[in-house]
């Protein structure tokens, strides 16, 4: 029999995390009495800072909303305000609007795979340590988030905070000859993308099924991104003008984070969810690539994040390649627009998840309201729900470090943006 | 141009925020400088000047392909006093070596990889260029103040002056040639 101790954990600083967050956990009894992941990042009141601003301006505000996916948040923010105009921006602009996606979902993953998450799996406090040891794969993961960044670049003149979407497409097309470039390294990096597929597959990852809801967006025909019905592994379907009907937020006293609830449950939004409802969307490929790595599709291995993201990579690479191998600029980069009142709505893919956004604009166009749902804030009570069953999966027997080792692993497996900062941890622990 | 041409890339690191922006300053005043050809003789330096925003790890595909790199980036530190004791907010242009950038840099930084942090891994895969110099610009630790007067001027100033008399900064390399 185990020693029923009390426990007391609090990780005041959440390392490897984007964002400031905190983790408390007490154990009373063997059990579990006490959880909470605390963000306690201060309330960045975006939505009201959109209120009376011209739509022009909406793309640039809300792309300063994260340093590590502002493409996300500019493209749900166009699609929503053209859905209120009632535009179709038409194949070209739909096509590169993909493209410089691929070039967020790149850089962010590869960040994340190499510089966040590998270490805990590989036994390294950092990547510092662990490119002594795994220098070609470091060096793989930087080239691939490179070309991410030179990809969001293509589009958007840079790549923190890019300023080149506008709302009915983009203010200029890149040039063919830049475009010619990157087709280059696009080709060159797809057997990468590969290896990293199998690298990660091969990672030591911690076993740990669990019984959870993914949601994600759902395209007739390929792997979402920018377009879809909202659909859940528990036979949600619809559109994403209903989200509110379907998916409730709620503050709780812990944290600055709203928690999203569907059907008054947690659910998972990111890599995983998407890759268990869309794998078959996946190109072959990609899909091939995948299935002889081993990832069996649904999992229920939380841990099978990391894999599903370095297949979102290969997904990137593929697709950004396919959509810029028969680029050609087009006469105008954008359609026209015409200001129009009303209600519109943009859910998109964002590397870590869904990206509701709803806007109300007046017959000037200016925003009357505003309402931005990301996805950390939709993890947020489920990575509480993981830490609780994994940890007592893991053992609550296991000494303090431990625990705490195992409880960020499992917080940064979700790669929880909780919105541009952080590191590392201190502990403190109290025994009766 | 001569096969001898030696590149030198001058990366101004920061971001539009209050003196953060610092070494972006100090960078595009350095190339207005060489524009009017006040910088080191054109055929024997090649010098290009950039800046980045927050670059993070990409800060080590900014210096490839080039022998000698010279990072400008704003710092937040106290001057040493007599005693020991913490002294007033720097407000100085400073060479810095790799270690003093380690112990400058915030514990809490944000988005899980600084400019050290980079510098270290860079180390470890072997990315880094024969010759690194890192200036750092003392600014208040208020995210909104900008940079004192004539730090733009004094921080061009000795960039010029390392491009004119190459090694005189040689404190930072030394730490990096080991």
């Amino acid at each position: 029999m185990s020693e029923r101790r009390s426990v007391s954990i609090r990780v005041p600083v959440l390392a490897r995390v984007e964002g400031e967050g905190a983790l408390e956990l007490d154990v009373e009894g063997g059990r579990i009495s006490e959880l909470k992941l605390r963000i306690y990042e201060p309330p960045r009141f975006f939505e009201k800072f959109l209120e009376g601003r011209g739509f022009e301006e909406v793309p640039d505000t809300v792309a300063r909303i994260c340093g590590i996916c502002p493409v996300a948040y500019q493209m749900s923010a166009v699609h929503a305000i053209e859905a209120v105009f009632g535009i179709d921006a038409g194949p070209w602009v739909r096509a590169m609007r993909r493209v410089m996606y691929c070039g967020e979902w790149l850089q962010s993953h590869s960040l994340h795979i190499h510089l966040l998450a590998a270490p805990d799996f590989l036994g390294f406090d950092s990547v510092v340590g662990m490119a002594g040891e795994h220098a070609e794969a470091v060096r793989r993961g930087l080239e691939l988030q490179g070309l991410g960044n030179d990809l969001i670049r293509l589009f958007g003149g840079r790549s923190v905070h890019p300023v080149g979407v506008c709302v009915g497409g983009f203010h200029r097309a890149p040039d063919a000859e830049q475009v010619r470039d990157l087709v280059a390294r696009l080709r060159a990096a797809l057997p990468q993308a590969e290896a990293l597929v199998e690298w990660a597959a091969g990672l030591p990852l911690p076993e740990d099924e669990q019984d959870f809801v993914s949601v994600a967006l759902r395209h007739r025909e390929e792997y979402p991104m920018n377009e879809g019905r909202l659909v859940s592994s528990d036979g949600l379907d619809c559109s994403i003008a209903d989200y509110e009907r379907h998916f409730a937020e709620e503050q709780v006293a812990h944290s600055t984070a709203l928690h999203s609830s569907l059907h008054g449950r947690p659910y998972l939004v990111g890599p995983l969810a998407r890759l268990n409802l869309n794998h078959d969307r996946l190109p072959d490929a990609v899909r091939s690539t995948m299935e002889r790595c081993g990832l069996r599709l649904p999992s229920r291995n939380m841990f099978h994040s990391v894999v599903a993201r370095a297949v979102e990579v290969h997904l990137a690479v593929y697709e950004a390649l396919r959509l810029l191998e028969r680029y050609v600029p087009p006469d105008q980069p954008f359609v026209d627009v015409t200001p129009h009142p009303g209600v519109g709505y943009g859910c998109t893919e964002a590397p870590r998840g869904l990206l509701w956004h709803r806007y109300e604009l007046d017959a000037a166009g200016q925003v009357r309201a505003a309402r931005i749902v990301p996805p950390t804030s939709q993890n947020q009570a489920r990575i509480e729900q993981d830490l609780r069953v994994s940890l007592e999966a893991f053992g609550l027997e296991h000494d303090d470090d431990a625990l705490r080792l195992r409880g960020e692993t499992v917080i940064r497996n979700y790669d929880p943006c909780i919105s541009c900062a952080t590191h590392f941890l201190r502990i403190t622990v109290n025994r009766p | 141009m001569s096969a001898q041409v030696s590149t030198v890339r001058v990366i101004g690191i920061g971001s539009p925020f209050g003196a953060d922006c610092i070494g972006w300053q100090v960078v595009e005043a350095l190339q207005d400088r060489l524009d009017e050809r006040g910088g080191p003789n054109p055929d024997v330096l090649d010098v290009q000047a950039v800046i980045a925003d927050r670059p993070g790890v990409d800060v080590l595909r900014l210096m490839q392909g080039v022998r000698w790199a010279i990072l400008v980036d704003a710092v937040v530190a106290r001057d040493e006093t007599p005693t020991g004791d913490d002294g007033a907010i720097a407000r100085w242009p400073r060479w810095l070596q790799r270690d003093e950038l380690q112990a400058l840099s915030l514990e809490h930084s944000s988005h899980a990889v600084g400019v050290s942090e980079a510098l270290a891994l860079g180390e470890v895969l072997g990315q880094l260029p024969d010759r690194l110099s890192i200036l750092g610009i003392g600014v208040e630790p208020d995210a909104d103040a900008p940079a004192y007067a004539g730090a733009v001027e004094e921080g061009v100033a000795m960039i010029l002056a390392a491009l004119s008399a190459p090694r005189v900064e040689g404190r930072s390399e030394a730490a990096l040639t080991t």
